[in-house]
């Protein structure tokens, strides 16, 4: 456990130490905030904007720092950083657990900073905040989840940019999983078989996205999406990275260093 | 310090083949066979060319590469024992250290990974530090480190846990005649400690002042081991470059040899087996 927590600890400091992230948050918190200015633009509805340009921007930032796991291990192994720490007490599950963990935390932190200032400019523009707000965020912790899976994976046996081009695609694809669906259901022979593999292969982070169903809730009548679908999603996220995560170690455990 | 084991490496029949291409169909040969002991307490030098397996055989004893077959012990244990590896300090060839952090910082880490006791943790990456000579650099960042710098950085980290196998991969690259001079007092220190150092290097003059034994390898076999003065003896007393050049020549004109007289028996083969068709 404390050579997980190390490698955990050292990999969230390694990004958390990059000056281009903290001016990064200013910058979308700005970006948020400049939201109210778009009143006329947004047909009166600039309290909607804040909303969903807050959400999305903090589910982009989530993904996007927690795909720095997939250039994470094959940097480490391309600049014989793994190897000298491999040569250690240390297993490799260890040391692979410990790259997720830091990179999760990594992601969790960001997402932490951007919803704070998501929070206080909600706030100055007068929007209600109800628990209802966690929903959307937990959804985005459940992408997370199955996004560091996943980079981790593809980081076992590709390099750095491959690992992350495919890791992107799984956060663009599975966001469209219905379509693929359909693509699947017009096609005949081959084609509808890997259209089908693809859809089932894919997570479905359409479940986990209730951003759209929270700020639809929060300025009309209709209603949000129940706790109960948020436990199921988060059980789906948790099961879906997991089954990721444990493919990845044992990939890693036959490889080559 | 000392070692039970007589011996602290004892590898059997050990070899490795690397699957490449984009179907890993491609073999590579790196290892072929290779039986190789160790003995306690010895400065052991594992010389040879480049590709001629070393590197693969030091990753494979530590756990980093997987034989294709064949089996290996390290300190009386199997590697696949990822304990056994407190015991023993690794520096690698051209080391990369987390740039974020500073020296003391990641020799503390490294310190831990080992589990020595908390106590002894900033002792130690002291003592460290000052054996390779950059005691004043503890506070820097490792990103400021020049390439003989990260060399001596990289053997401290290798010393930390006082292992009783220590393996050095190109130790001697990167450093200056300072730093070359430091790690032999450093070699030698170890071995009057009754610690087992193990290096590859090409620098052979550095090689024979240092190698109680030593063994040459060429194209991933054995070509030339034993106590290095009673190997340089037999060869007539020259030196170990000499020797060097003469054992690697000499096992490459072998081998091309074998492969010639192979490709002739073949075309003899081909040639009757179509006039006997005609």
């Amino acid at each position: 456990m404390e050579n997980i927590m190390a490698i955990a600890r050292s990999t969230y400091w390694r990004h958390a130490k990059s000056k281009s992230l903290y001016v990064l948050w200013i910058l979308l918190i700005i970006l948020i905030a400049s939201a109210a200015r778009y009143d006329i633009l947004s047909l009166g509805r600039s309290k909607v904007l804040i909303v969903d340009l807050g959400l999305a921007l903090t589910a982009l930032v989530a993904a996007g720092s927690v795909m720095v796991l997939g250039m994470e291990v094959p940097r480490e192994l391309r600049q014989r950083i793994a190897e000298n720490l491999l040569s250690k007490p240390v297993g490799r599950d260890q040391y692979l657990i410990g790259k997720f963990v830091g990179a999760f935390l990594f992601s969790l932190g960001n997402v932490v900073f951007i919803s704070v200032g998501f929070i206080i400019v909600m706030l100055m523009s007068d929007i209600h905040i109800t628990d209802q707000f966690l929903l959307p965020l937990i959804g985005i912790l459940g992408m997370t989840l199955i996004l560091a899976a996943t980079a981790a994976f593809f980081g076992t046996f590709l390099s750095e940019v491959p690992a992350v081009i495919a890791t992107f695609l799984v956060f663009w694809l599975g966001h469209s999983t219905q379509a693929i669906a359909h693509m699947a259901d017009r096609m005949n022979g081959a084609g509808h078989l890997v259209l089908r593999a693809i859809y089932g292969l894919l997570p479905n982070l359409n479940l986990l996205n209730t951003r759209g169903d929270f700020s639809q809730s929060m300025f009309s009548s209709a209603r949000g999406v129940p706790w109960s679908y948020a436990g199921l999603s988060v059980a789906y996220a948790v099961l879906y990275a997991t089954v990721m995560f444990v493919t990845a170690m044992l990939v890693f455990r036959r490889r080559d260093l | 310090m000392g070692n039970d084991t007589v011996n602290v490496i004892e590898t059997q029949d050990l070899s490795k083949v690397y699957n490449g291409g984009w179907f890993r169909r491609a073999k590579a040969p790196s290892l072929d066979k290779l039986n190789l002991t160790v003995p306690a307490g010895k400065i052991f030098g594992f010389l040879g060319p480049n590709g001629a397996g070393k590197s693969t055989t030091i990753k494979i004893l530590l756990g980093l590469v997987f034989p294709s077959s064949g089996s290996a012990t390290i300190l009386g244990q199997p590697i696949t024992n990822d304990e056994i590896r407190s015991r023993i300090g690794y520096l690698p060839e051209n080391p990369a250290f987390p740039t974020h952090l500073r020296a003391g910082e990641f020799l503390r880490q490294m310190a831990k990974v080992h589990k020595v006791a908390g106590d002894e943790i900033e002792s130690r990456v002291k003592s460290c530090l000052n054996l390779v000579g950059i005691a004043d650099r503890a506070d820097s960042a490792i990103k400021e480190f020049s390439r003989g710098m990260l060399q001596r950085l990289g053997i401290a980290q290798a010393l930390v846990n006082q292992p009783e196998l220590v393996i050095l991969d190109e130790p001697l690259n990167g450093l200056d005649p300072y730093g070359r001079r430091d790690l032999k007092r450093i070699f030698l220190d170890l071995k009057a400690q009754k610690r087992t150092v193990f290096f590859s290097s090409h620098i052979l003059s550095d090689a024979e002042d240092l190698c109680d034994h030593l063994t040459i390898m060429n194209k991933g076999q054995r070509i030339a081991d034993g106590d290095t003065k009673h190997l340089l003896a037999e060869a007539g007393g020259m030196n170990l470059e000499d020797y060097f050049f003469q054992k690697v020549d000499e096992d490459n004109r072998r081998r091309f040899g074998a492969e010639m007289a192979a490709a002739s028996s073949q075309s003899i083969r081909r040639e009757a087996s179509e006039s006997a068709a005609n």
